[in-house]
């Protein structure tokens, strides 16, 4: 292989940057850290663990679906508390955390070429409050009642009566745990957007910014604009549950008493929740988005086709989700031109999402396509987005909504669109970058027999549950008991569903040991082993030492695609390669 | 949800101008740097430091949560069991205390750009005394309302008075430690400009909170919808 000249020398003597933190301990260097990779490291592994959790959940919710007999401890109250928290966790605790904290702390500053985050002691406060939260979450287990049974959206009134599981203990520590994590968001989003403003290296302008991070970025700046629409939800409710307040409680008589609340307003909660709700859906998938341009460029070889249509997509995607969230509420009884107006926005946010997919297909036209387990995953994500895509097409329209709204079909629609693509593109993500965390590559078998069985799993537990939704199985039932309306075969598929969801579960395992066996057995990465462009790939030490770039941070020449330049030495340009040392014609 | 969508639309806005002076309309591929030291083509930053950026896209999630709160305040008041709040004259005491504040904490800012030790530690005093004057009146006014027998429930005017005002109160308590940090730093150097950034940030902070308590006090005790009400039958 050639050896391409970079561009400013990189020395890798230990630089003092009175700027930066520098840890003068163990604990300081290893859990109260305030460096980026540390925290994208300590998010991620928090995230992942509650992954495997909420797993487990979904295990027990399909078994009682598919052979409702068999676990005896899984009553109506056990399941809505399966599912409420799996939902939760899965939404807020995992995805974003995932995305945000763990790949937007590891990868913006390689990436705009920083030493760090710009606010290091509030990125660590981030991470330490994120984890309170979820200890929160996760101690309603262990509490009188246990968690709440309320489902993920929380919808009072009966997220707070007595008929509802988790009454006592689990919605209060939910509703704080919720608060929690919002603060600790706040602090990690405020460094996320402020770095990409403020720390980019020389050389590097906006429109040279790896995709990656634009998604990161946007999403960043929607979580802070909308998740205080969640924090008020939650504050809102807390006092309507502890302190007697009537924000979104109505009249209620129970068990022949009436209530003292009175007046409330369930449907505010609904506009409140759903205002956070459904740019949280683009929270999750801008970052997907960038991640997933950026691994089909580098696989493919080929530079993303119209980078700036995909940056302008991503930033309208993001505009566009703040006016779209009453789409979720077509049945709630609001004003039917609302309706109608929401629908409108709704389609109208397909046009951005329908540009990003044409110009993955385009990238991938004509490409150098090599069938590595990122890209397997990232070719995964495409179907299954467009997939998704389609069925929320037709929920987005009230008509077809209303009848399929509270069936299997909701379910299936969401779990493509937010649950699996934005996990497969984790998944091709984890196989791309582990080597420049770890300086080891993951075992590549394993790796493509992970991707298989999740990607052919998640079809066959997902796509016949369109069908059970379009015979009107609803959803949030725990048994379908004696109904006539749908057939037995229906029972069938549900214990169909529910064996594949065992077996691609129990695969996640394999995943989990490539990770942990890999670390020490995987073969040496190298510096860039997928020979890409980003700066990432380009630091003098893999994995990149505290401070990421030796002495002196780089310089930026060019954008981030440059592969197969014609005339130019190699398949690939790093950014960071000055234009004299490059050739060819860019 | 209307006012926060109108808070949403401003911040678009300004983001869109933004995004178009720091060169979203380029094309990357075109442009390759000429080597080094030359920087890259377009304009790279914005200007100041992280903190000042920092403080901006603070403020403005701060603003998101104030527009949230008064967006569902006014979706609350059509429900029948609204009423109005008595009136409290405190209010306007506390909306007097925090002006001050602001006021002073500008002057402290001026004060350090003259490099005047005495006037700084005068202003940043009175700063001090007048944010913590605005969180006694505004639990007095608290008080007043508890003993007119209008507690945190029952009313929901006075349960969205409570809780504005308590998250009100919050940020300023914030605020306070951060003024906090500005003395200490004061009192080991005692040179006002060393302390120069971080008294004009906190005067940022003030004076957009402040902005935000008129905005409350004026939804809160009523006045905003009288005098909406007011340019509606001008109007008609």
């Amino acid at each position: 292989m050639t050896e391409i000249p970079l561009g400013p020398a990189v020395e890798t003597e230990p630089f003092h940057d009175d700027d930066l933190y520098h840890p003068r301990s163990w604990l300081t260097k290893y859990v109260f850290s305030q460096d980026a990779k540390v925290i994208a490291i300590q998010y991620s592994a928090t995230a992942l663990f509650l992954g495997f959790v909420a797993l487990a959940l979904s295990w027990l919710m399909r078994l009682q679906l598919g052979f409702p007999d068999l676990v005896t401890f899984i009553d109506a109250d056990a399941y809505y508390q399966l599912i409420t928290m799996h939902g939760m966790m899965m939404v807020v605790y995992v995805l974003t955390a995932l995305f945000l904290g763990g790949f937007g702390n590891y990868l913006i500053p390689l990436m705009v070429g920083a030493r760090d985050m710009v606010f290091p002691y509030a990125n660590m406060l981030s991470f330490w409050l994120y984890l309170v939260a979820v200890v929160l979450l996760l101690s309603t287990f262990f509490l009188p009642g246990g968690p709440t049974g309320a489902g993920w959206t929380l919808y009072p009134p009966q997220a707070i009566l007595s008929g509802t599981p988790g009454q006592e203990w689990g919605i209060i520590l939910m509703l704080l745990s919720l608060i929690v994590f919002v603060i600790g968001f706040t602090m990690g989003g405020l460094n996320y957007v402020v770095t990409v403003l403020q720390g980019r290296t020389e050389g590097m302008t906006l429109m040279r910014m790896p995709l990656t991070v634009w998604g990161i970025f946007t999403a960043s700046v929607m979580a802070l604009l909308a998740f205080p629409a969640l924090f008020v939800g939650a504050v809102m409710m807390l006092f309507d549950k502890l302190l007697g307040t009537s924000f979104f409680m109505p009249a209620l008589i129970e068990m022949g008493e009436h209530l003292k609340y009175g007046g409330g307003s369930p449907v505010l909660f609904q506009h409140l929740f759903w205002f956070f709700g459904h740019p949280e859906v683009y929270i999750v998938a801008l970052p997907a988005f960038g991640i997933v341009s950026d691994l089909i460029s580098t696989h493919a070889r080929r530079n993303i086709f119209g980078y700036r249509m995909m940056v302008w997509a991503i930033i309208a995607i993001g505009a566009l989700s703040f006016v779209v969230w009453a789409h979720h509420m077509y049945v709630s009884g609001m004003n039917p031109y609302f309706g109608f107006f929401f629908a409108t926005t709704t389609l109208i946010i397909a046009i951005p999402t329908a540009i990003k997919v044409y110009n993955w297909i385009l990238t991938l036209w004509r490409g150098d396509i090599h069938l590595t387990t990122p890209m397997l995953f990232s070719l995964g994500f495409i179907i299954t987005f467009v997939n998704g895509g389609l069925t929320g097409l037709f929920l987005g329209n009230v008509v077809v909504d209303v009848p399929l709204s509270d069936t299997m079909f909701v379910v299936a629609h969401f779990h493509m669109v937010m649950g699996v693509a934005p996990i497969l593109v984790i998944f091709g993500a984890i196989y791309h970058w582990y080597p420049k965390v770890t300086g080891r590559m993951l075992h590549e078998g394993l790796g493509k027999l992970h991707f298989w069985i999740t990607f052919l799993g998640a079809y066959a537990i997902f796509f016949p549950m369109h069908y059970l939704g379009l015979i009107g199985v609803p959803r949030r039932y725990h048994e379908m008991g004696d109904a006539t309306f749908f057939p037995e075969s229906a029972q069938s598929l549900n214990a169909a569903i529910t064996v594949m969801a065992l077996v691609v579960g129990a695969f996640q395992f394999v995943f989990l040991f490539n990770l942990i066996w890999s670390l020490r057995r995987g073969e040496p990465a190298g510096g860039n082993p997928w020979r890409a462009t980003s700066l990432e790939w380009q630091t003098p030490e893999t994995p990149p030492p505290h401070g990421n770039w030796g002495r002196t941070v780089p310089v930026v020449y060019r954008w981030a695609y440059d592969y197969n330049v014609p005339g130019a030495a190699e398949d690939f340009i790093p950014q960071n390669q000055p234009p004299a040392a490059a050739g060819g014609m860019a | 949800m209307t006012v926060v969508l109108a808070f949403l639309i401003v911040v678009a806005g300004i983001a869109g101008v933004w995004l178009a002076r720091h060169g979203i309309m380029e094309k990357p591929w075109l442009h390759v740097s000429p080597a080094s030291p030359t920087p890259g083509h377009g304009r790279a930053r914005p200007a100041g430091s992280p903190g000042r950026i920092g403080l901006r896209v603070f403020l403005t999630v701060v603003g998101a949560l104030f527009a949230v709160l008064l967006s569902a305040n006014l979706m609350r008041m059509e429900a029948t069991d609204w009423r109005v709040l008595p009136n409290l004259p405190l209010v306007w005491v506390a909306t007097a205390f925090l002006a001050l504040s602001s006021a002073t904490l500008h002057g402290a800012v001026l004060s350090a750009r003259r490099r005047d030790p005495d006037g700084f530690a005068h202003a940043i005093a009175a700063a001090t005394v007048t944010a913590a004057a605005f969180l006694v009146t505004q639990v007095l006014t608290w008080r007043q309302l508890a003993s007119a027998g209008v507690g945190l429930s029952g009313n929901p005017a006075a349960s969205f008075f409570y809780l504005l005002t308590g998250l009100h109160g919050l940020h300023i308590v914030g605020g306070l430690a951060a003024l906090g940090r500005c003395w200490a730093r004061w009192a080991r150097t005692r040179r006002p400009e060393a302390v120069r950034e971080g008294i004009e940030l906190c005067a940022v902070y003030w004076h957009v909170l402040l902005a935000i308590w008129l905005i409350l006090a004026a939804v809160l005790t009523g006045w905003a919808g009288a005098f909406a009400a007011t340019c509606l039958s001008l109007v008609r």
